[in-house]
């Protein structure tokens, strides 16, 4: 079972007790949003690394160099 | 003037059952609080190469903290800034080295908090952190995982007396150590 473990800093006493179930509860709802949010924000760089890819190959079929590029798009 | 910090209390994690860290009755005599830690998860599943610490203040679990200037850097992506600007139930940083894939390496953060015992303001601080992956693929492509630094608030107004730190996946590692200092300024 996990615990917490709670240090007094007044008197230095630490107390360890075990999570209740609404904790782990929230505990795993949180782990479970986190992930969602993160996988979400990986589909969006992915699309942006996509898009960033057929940019620049468009600008290259039309004549520019690899330098050039990078000066119009930092 | 002169500058003290005087370490306030100290855990070091053993066994693998600890899943939460509270500081509590923080004595409210210093001008600024600093947490340093080295930390690592329990965690072994794929879904999570690294964790994220984060961290309540006097139990508050309500949506009341806000932060930004989250910056993670991959050796070889584009830097990925991720600037939170929602009211959140927590402050949340991914620095935590996990055990998925035999990874062996800490996180490390440096938890700033400026004169904590105020009333009658927002609190506002810094973290710094870092964690670096000790996977050999990772590692052969560059890859690490950091933020210079990071700014957070909690928005409640009263004095800060209990600080939390736990991650989102799993327990802490028997090893992660968490230290306390109060810094006075004379």
């Amino acid at each position: 079972m996990p615990t917490k473990v709670v240090i007094d800093c007044s008197t230095g006493i630490e107390t360890v007790s075990e999570l209740t179930d609404e904790e782990i509860a929230a505990n795993t709802a949180a782990a479970a949003a986190a992930k969602e949010a993160e996988d979400a924000a990986a589909v969006v760089a992915a699309q942006a690394a996509t898009d960033k890819a057929s940019g620049n190959a468009k600008l290259k079929a039309l004549g520019l160099t690899d330098e050039e590029i990078a000066a119009l798009v930092g | 003037m002169a500058e003290a910090t005087e370490l306030i209390a100290e855990q070091v994690v053993s066994g693998t059952s600890t899943n939460q860290i509270t500081f509590s009755s923080i004595p409210q005599t210093y001008d600024d609080l600093k947490f340093i830690m080295q930390y690592m998860s329990t965690g072994t599943s794929s879904s999570w190469e690294y964790d994220y610490l984060t961290t309540n203040f006097n139990g508050d679990t309500t949506n009341a903290y806000y932060q930004q200037g989250f910056m993670r850097i991959k050796g070889n992506n584009d830097p990925k800034p991720n600037m939170q600007t929602s009211l959140q139930s927590r402050v949340s940083y991914d620095s935590i080295g996990t055990s998925y894939n035999g990874q062996s390496n800490p996180g490390i953060c440096e938890f700033n908090i400026p004169r904590y015992s105020d009333s009658g303001r927002m609190k506002e601080g810094t973290a710094r952190f870092a964690w670096l992956s000790s996977i050999d693929s990772d590692w052969n492509n560059g890859y690490s995982l950091t933020a210079p630094i990071a700014f957070w608030v909690y928005t409640p107004t009263g004095p800060i007396t209990q600080v939390s730190f736990k991650g989102l996946s799993a327990n802490w590692k028997a090893g992660s150590k968490f230290s306390l200092y109060g810094i006075s300024n004379s």
